[in-house]
């Protein structure tokens, strides 16, 4: 039996959905308990239509592929219907879904790091993955379509069939994985946030690819993504997921003029955008809840601010507003004009310094000519090739670059953690090129100038030690004679929007938010004049990002003090920093007032960047 | 060496606070076993070195819990007392290993330069020879003994434990909480002590455990090959060379000290499992 | 990897291993200088001590040279196999070692396919069942199995199949070959037992590690059948780590073997050490030694050799450095 047998072609019915799934739940069984994950999904996709399922981590976004996939982890148990050529897929039996798997629907993963087998030759993966009836080929014959098949998704080296997988970039990994899904010609294609682990570049490039894809083979692509701006630019219709439920559909040019529901209005507008610097972000305060926290009632709910007694009365329904859109918010009409004034309000354009930062006295921190070398073996790579830049007091400089450009090896060594191999860095006057040998006295004054905020709010907390433990550590180490510890501990806490009994925790009760909110605090503790930011918000969902961008700019307002960001995020650097650096392979390609640079870029490496940037309309 | 259990297989019966069974069982052979080590001349019942030639080798009986081997010696005394070789000599190595072994970790993993290269070129030469042979041959050459083996294995089994810890510490220097502390200008000796040792501690208090069953194994095994313990000294492994013969006759005379050392061996593993669940589950690092 | 890079690379493993050969070498042959009492005395053995004696014995193992040109003397010797004779049963070492050698072999190849057969083949199974009754089940089995002595296990089995149940015979190597595989089964299950404990541990928590790799869920998200995924994707990627601890699970297997020979009285090299090691034969612990030695040596290095074979990153990596 092959797969054409158990599925009707769905073609046979111009309007009948390729994939139409209704009331999809699914509950994680453990021997004590029973977790919702997702509850009553229902969305269709029609051939060659592309749509999104846009969700911050923890909105079972992922597990719902799995699920339509039939690859959920034992233990997660689906219900209602996901119906595919008219087959209830749920009910089918684990051989009968293999058959379905990849010549119906194909699916690619987040990472294209880990997604491709390690020992096997690139050939090699997408031979296997051609449909049965090429087993009985030649091997030259495997060969030459494994070719073909590389064409098709922009590999035009043959040689990359014989290659193994850690042998390509990212990119090119993810190219292969796609011709891979696709080798069998699904008519479904399912790609888990297929350009999250990339560089933007190398982002836009692959969505461009599946976009065209799909186009040409008229295929339907369900896209998975946390980003609201780059599922606009990319996708038909829209669908928000939040705790295991859709919030709200819609088509997207529609969505992106008017969300309809404060989540998503909320989502959008604490995603900074790269065209302008925003008077202020919204954020939405908390994080995402657990499904079981918030049944009964409207999920959003608790983070709501136009929240009443009516939403807290019973799980609100997915409704229909106008032709084609939904929104499961009761309150939608009451508040819509509201909305809408609030956008225009917080979107309003502030006023930019254009001015040159104070080409002043002496700045605070200055770079020139600093070279990098890292060596092991034979090889040696050069990571800093003559960098030179120039931070003065209370300025906010950004640093932009892909992975490999060396911002963050120069963020490294500016608080002594690298050393260059060669150059000049002085911060205070005191030079710093290598802390080895500076004085005690200077290092002690060093470390209360420059301070970081490192990436991953994960491990940057002793997973060992509480909260107010770390703090009190830090500040003792600033000031070894500090008295009442406990009281400038709670203003720390206070200053970074924690309650004071934050104190008594582990970092592993606290959201990545929070966390990063402590680090914060730590690094505050030193009484900083710089404060490095290296990627400090990336990994944080959207809505926490906001909250902590928000919070870097309070306490630059109240205490004055200056940031370096090193982000490979322009709107990040558009929304926070005055004067930008981009660097690209180890040099500065471009820097100046950040507005200048972001409108007028005058490199063409600048110029890429900018267009890679997912905006909403004609990105691809 | 890493946990003998997949981490997450012992907690499937542990409540919250509740201690599983099997780590209660396991944790009486131990208090058994070291009472007896400790106390085991005033618990026996007859005096394991007095020699009944008269009634030479029997079975079990109610004056002779296990009965007696050849010498007519009885085999539950020298059960009990023999438990103070089986741990004493691993208790001794364990501890080395714990002082020097995790020391030497720490201070390798975190200084890393030609101090790690030495050390790691050590403990690589150990790692490929097996313990077991190298005693033999030296014990070949010196003539053997108990004390012997016990400085030859404290020789070839810190590098383990150095390996270990040094893998552990090394996992942990490049993380953020380690390069925050150093960025604040918290003294090396602090970050060592007070933010990488505690994070490391599971892993090195569970080798601690898999090097004491290691080494009781190994010193029994040694004494059973009569390369250990001076005869006649109630060991459980020379017991279980000495009664091979009565297999036949009297089986349980050979098969109690063999089960013992399983029996102590086993115990200790779990227990190792458990507490380095117990150890690394507050606070888990990614 | 081509056949010169393949050459380069053999070229300097080789030299690696007679640095290494040379110098545990030199380790061993210093073992009768740092042995208490005179070398003299230690190589007449139970010999009454004569002039006459003494004169013999100077003439044999140039105890009157320097000791360095005795030990280049002796080493020469043991390139050709000559360790001299044993002192307690007078015969050439090498002949000594030569009639043991053949039992011993066969033990362990016999053993090391009952460890690789319990050991991955259990390992893979629990790790499939993850918690179901079935790897609860192997995985407490292995605990016990891995705190388990060989001399132990070989004391019970000895009870169990050979006295209790009589399967097996108790001693005694047999015959032709199925009789020598029916008379080691019991030693070879013995020392399987403790090893494959060990490899059973280490499959387990390999094939773990890879069936939640993403590869493994791209592969069914593609339709592969599950024998494919299992062959090319699972036990492929979780061969590696095994490959790596294939030194240790000789190094085990050797000096198991030591135990088991002795408590099943089989007539092989681990006997014969233990018998030299009791006896203070110096001559024959050298031979022995050295043989082990070259045996654990060579084995790391195909071990090696393996490792490459299997994972082309490695192997990659190594060409262009």
């Amino acid at each position: 039996m092959t797969s054409a047998e158990i599925f009707e072609q769905p073609t046979k019915q111009v309007t009948m959905p390729l994939l139409d799934v209704t009331g999809l739940s699914i509950v994680h069984k453990t021997a004590n308990a029973t977790k919702t994950v997702v509850s009553g999904i229902d969305l269709s996709i029609s051939p060659g239509e592309m749509i999104a399922i846009v969700g911050e981590s923890g909105s079972g976004k992922s597990i719902t592929a799995k699920a339509i996939m039939g690859l959920l982890p034992t233990g997660l148990i689906p219900s209602g219907t996901v119906s595919y050529g008219g087959t209830n897929l749920l009910s089918l039996d684990e051989r009968d879904r293999r058959l379905m798997r990849g010549s119906e629907i194909g699916m690619i993963l987040q990472d294209p790091f880990t997604m491709l087998n390690p020992v096997m030759r690139c050939g090699k993966i997408l031979a296997e993955s051609l449909s049965p009836e090429f087993a009985k080929r030649s091997r030259s014959e495997k060969r030459q379509e494994a070719i073909r098949r590389l064409a098709e998704v922009g590999i035009h080296d043959p040689s990359v069939v014989d290659r193994y997988p850690f042998q390509l970039s990212g990119g090119m990994r993810q190219r292969v994985a796609i011709a891979a899904a696709l080798a069998r010609d699904p008519k479904l294609l399912i790609a888990d946030e297929p350009s999250t682990a990339l560089d933007v570049t190398t982002q836009r490039e692959i969505l461009a690819l599946i976009k065209e894809i799909q186009r040409t083979r008229g295929m339907g692509v369900m896209l998975i993504t946390h980003d609201l701006r780059l599922a606009f630019g990319t996708c038909d219709r829209v669908h928000v997921l939040y705790a295991g439920s859709l919030l709200e559909v819609a088509p997207s040019v529609e969505f992106e003029h008017e969300p309809l529901h404060p989540y998503s209005h909320g989502l959008l507008l604490s995603e900074p955008p790269v065209d302008r610097k925003l008077h202020e972000m919204l954020s939405i305060p908390g994080s995402v809840p657990d499904p079981d926290d918030v049944t009964g009632m409207c999920s959003f709910a608790p983070r709501c601010q136009w929240a009443s007694a009516v939403c807290r009365e019973g799980t609100p329904a997915l409704v229909q507003i106008g032709t084609d859109r939904l929104s499961r918010c009761v309150r939608i009409d009451e508040i819509r004009d509201e909305m809408v004034q609030l956008r225009k309000r917080i979107q309003a354009e502030a006023t930019e310094a254009v001015s040159e930062p104070d080409s002043p006295v002496e700045p605070l921190v200055r770079v020139r000519d600093v070279y990098k070398q890292f060596s092991s073996g034979k090889l040696s790579v050069r990571a800093l090739d003559g960098v030179s830049i120039d931070i003065s007091d209370g300025q906010s400089v950004g640093i932009v670059g892909e992975s490999g450009s060396g911002k963050t090896t120069l963020a490294r060594m500016l608080i002594g953690l690298e050393t260059a191999s060669g150059g000049e860095i002085e911060i205070c006057g005191i030079p710093t090129t290598d802390w080895s040998k500076l004085s005690r006295r200077d290092t002690s004054r060093l470390r209360s100038t420059v301070q970081m905020v490192f990436q991953d709010p994960y491990s940057s907390l002793n997973p060992k030690r509480s909260i107010g433990w770390t703090l009190q550590e830090a500040i003792r180490t600033h000031d070894p004679k500090a008295r009442n510890i406990a009281a400038q501990e709670a203003e720390l806490l206070k200053t970074v929007g924690l309650p004071p009994e934050y104190g008594q925790r582990k970092p592993v009760g606290l959201s990545g938010g929070e966390r990063q909110r402590v680090a914060i605090a730590r690094a505050l503790a030193a009484q900083p004049q710089l404060l490095i930011c290296d990627e400090s918000v990336s990994a944080l969902d959207m809505s926490v990002q906001a909250q902590i961008l928000n919070l870097f700019g309070k306490i630059r307002a109240e205490r004055g003090l200056g940031y370096l960001f090193i982000t490979h995020d322009l709107a990040i650097v558009r929304q926070i920093s005055d004067y930008v650096y981009v660097m690209h392979r180890g040099r500065v390609v471009e820097s100046g007032p950040t507005k200048e640079v972001l409108e007028q870029p005058a490199d063409p490496y600048t110029r890429k960047l900018i267009t890679s940037t997912p905006q909403s309309s004609d990105w691809l | 060496m890493t946990a003998v259990l997949e981490p997450g297989i012992l907690s499937r019966s542990r409540r919250r606070g509740r201690i599983p069974w099997i780590v209660v069982a396991c944790s009486s052979v131990i208090f058994v076993v070291v009472l007896s080590a400790f106390l085991g001349s005033m618990l026996v019942p007859l005096n394991p070195d007095a020699q009944d030639t008269a009634l030479g080798m029997s079975g079990p009986s109610g004056a002779h819990l296990l009965g007696t081997d050849q010498l007519g010696r009885d085999i539950f005394s020298r059960l009990i007392v023999g438990s103070r070789t089986a741990i004493v000599g691993p208790a001794i190595v364990a501890l080395s290993s714990m002082i020097i072994g995790d020391l030497l970790g720490l201070f390798a993993g975190y200084r890393g330069g030609w101090v790690d290269s030495l050390i790691m070129r050590w403990v690589d030469l150990m790692w490929s020879i097996p313990a077991l042979l190298l005693i033999i041959v030296v014990a070949g050459a010196f003539g053997g003994g108990y004390w012997l083996a016990i400085g030859l294995l404290i020789v070839l089994i810190v590098p383990l434990d150095v390996r270990v810890v040094r893998g552990a510490t090394i996992e942990q220097m490049p993380r953020p909480y380690v390069e925050a502390a150093r960025t604040l200008g918290v003294p090396g000796r602090r970050i060592l002590l007070s933010h990488i040792w505690p994070n490391v501690a599971p892993v090195a208090v569970a080798n601690t455990f898999l090097i004491f069953a290691t080494c009781l194994v190994s010193l029994s095994g040694l004494s059973y090959l009569g390369l250990g313990v001076s005869p006649g000294t109630p060991d459980w492994g020379l017991m279980l060379a000495e009664n091979l013969s009565l297999l036949f006759v009297s089986p349980l005379a050979a098969l109690a000290p063999g089960l013992m050392i399983v029996l102590t061996a086993a115990s200790t593993n779990i227990l190792g499992d458990w507490v380095y669940e117990r150890l690394s589950e507050k606070g888990v690092s990614r | 990897m081509s056949a010169r890079h393949l050459a380069l690379f053999l070229a300097r493993r080789a030299g690696a291993l007679v640095i290494m050969l040379a110098i545990l070498s030199f380790l061993i042959y210093s073992l009768l200088y740092l042995a208490p009492g005179s070398p003299v005395d230690i190589l007449l053995g139970n010999q009454p001590r004569t002039p006459e004696t003494v004169r013999l014995l100077n003439e044999k193992y140039h105890l009157d040279q320097p000791f360095l040109t005795q030990y280049w003397i002796w080493a020469q010797g043991a390139l050709q196999l000559d360790f001299g004779t044993s002192i307690l049963t007078t015969l050439p070492v090498s002949e000594e070692i030569g009639s043991r050698l053949p039992v011993s072999i066969f033990l362990g190849i016999y053993a090391y396919i009952l460890t690789m057969i319990g050991g991955v083949g259990l390992g893979v199974l629990s790790a499939l069942r993850r918690k179901t009754v079935v790897d609860r089940g192997i995985v407490g089995a292995s605990v016990i199995a891995l705190s388990t002595p060989a001399f132990v296990s070989g004391v019970f089995l000895l009870f169990l199949f050979a006295i209790t149940v009589q399967l097996f015979p108790a001693t005694g190597i047999g015959e032709d070959f199925v009789g020598r595989l029916w008379h080691l089964t019991l030693p070879a299950v013995a020392l399987a037992l403790t090893v494959s404990a060990f490899v059973l541990k280490h499959t387990r928590a390999a094939v773990l590690a890879v069936i939640d790799q993403d590869y493994v869920t791209f592969a069914r998200a593609r339709g592969l059948s599950p024998i494919r995924i299992m062959s090319t994707y699972v036990l492929r990627n979780a061969l590696i780590p095994i490959v790596t601890i294939s030194g240790l699970v000789l190094g085990s297997l050797i000096t198991g073997a030591f135990l088991v020979e002795v408590t099943f009285s089989v007539p092989g090299i681990g006997q014969l050490l233990v018998d030299a090691a009791v006896n203070k034969d110096l001559p024959l612990i050298q031979g022995v030694a050295m043989i082990i030695a070259v045996v654990i040596i060579l084995a790391n290095l195909l071990a090696d050799l393996l490792y490459m074979a299997i994972d082309p990153r490695i192997r990659v990596e190594r060409k262009s450095v």
